[in-house]
């Protein structure tokens, strides 16, 4: 069994390996990705998105529909892990001091306490900024998790800073709700889904974009800080049964 | 060449833990040679996502497999 299986693992390597040569090289003009929608999105896409960060106005306005799948992925992925680990979630209390984590020091608490601040700054620039900037929704969402994670890593995850599980699965399908509004929003307003152009504000089409962007964006950025703390809470709380066992 | 090392590395090594923690450097490599290429957005993806929030969730993750372990 174990031969066959390294066998066609080999098989599948070589045939791997070969087309690997066959592949166009980087940044290939001439590649069948960079020859069919690509020029237009280069040609048109600052124009028409407001977006100088090309990636995000291909993924937040081109491709919204696809993001969009994307968000309701994660939070559908958030929604299985809330039910694999936490079955009996609601009735479970946070036992304080029952999860001390082994590490976690004066030092590191001063050090955490110093780039806490900054951290969420930043992560609220690249939300915003994403636009001009490589960033994002779904980067900044995650710095804005991984601030809120390190604080509870540091001071052990009975401390009351930034939302409980609760609070966390609200942020999260608000996100998703503010995703999902916003494309309904310009459906209202005549557009197609997810068609920011027309909503009625006193901007050039682009700059309504760029809102619409942002709105989104921030959908996104709630949809994963949401999911990911909920995962982390999840994952590190105390079990009232498995004490009892 | 150093993610191949490090995606064996994290293959063989004998203790999860490690394991976990080779594989955030993976990530980082990865995210260094993304960036390399020019694909700013994936590898601050990857570095944001790949190196630390998996590396966490793979840590948490653990420490609750221990405490089964040990009942």
């Amino acid at each position: 069994m174990k031969k066959t299986a390294g066998l066609i693992l080999i098989i599948a390597a070589a045939i791997l390996f070969r087309a690997v040569d066959t592949l166009p090289t980087i940044g290939d003009p001439q590649s069948p990705s960079a020859t069919h929608v690509s020029p237009r999105y280069i040609e048109n896409g600052p124009k028409e998105t407001g977006a100088a960060n090309m990636v995000t106005g291909v993924l937040a306005d081109y491709r919204g529909f696809d993001t969009l799948g994307e968000t309701t992925v994660i939070f559908t992925a958030g929604l299985a892990c809330l039910l694999l680990l936490g079955a009996t979630w609601p009735n479970r209390q946070a036992q304080p001091d029952s999860m001390e984590w082994p590490f976690g020091s004066a030092v590191l608490e001063a050090a955490v306490r110093f780039a806490t601040p900054f951290m969420l700054l930043f992560a609220t620039y690249v939300v915003i900024h994403g636009h001009d900037t490589p960033g994002g929704g779904f980067q900044g969402g995650v710095l804005y998790a991984t601030t809120l994670i390190l604080i509870k890593l540091t001071r052990g995850t009975s401390i009351k800073w930034g939302p409980s599980p609760q609070r966390a699965l609200l942020i999260a399908s608000s996100g998703v709700a503010l995703f999902a509004g916003i494309g309904f929003l310009s459906l209202f307003f005549g557009g197609s889904y997810l068609d920011y152009g027309v909503l009625p504000l006193p901007f050039p089409s682009s700059t309504i974009r760029t809102i619409g962007t942002l709105g989104i964006e921030i959908g996104v950025a709630l949809t994963v800080a949401g999911v990911l703390l909920l995962v982390f809470e999840m994952l590190t709380a105390w079990h009232e049964k498995e004490d009892s066992q | 060449m150093l993610l191949i090392v490090c995606a064996i590395a994290a293959l063989t090594v004998r203790q999860l833990i490690s394991a976990v923690v080779i594989f955030g450097v993976f990530s980082f490599f990865s995210a260094i040679f993304f960036a390399t290429l020019g694909a700013l957005d994936v590898a601050f993806t990857e570095a944001a996502v790949g190196a630390a929030v998996t590396t966490v969730f793979f840590v948490s993750a653990l420490f609750r497999t221990r405490k089964h372990e040990s009942q």
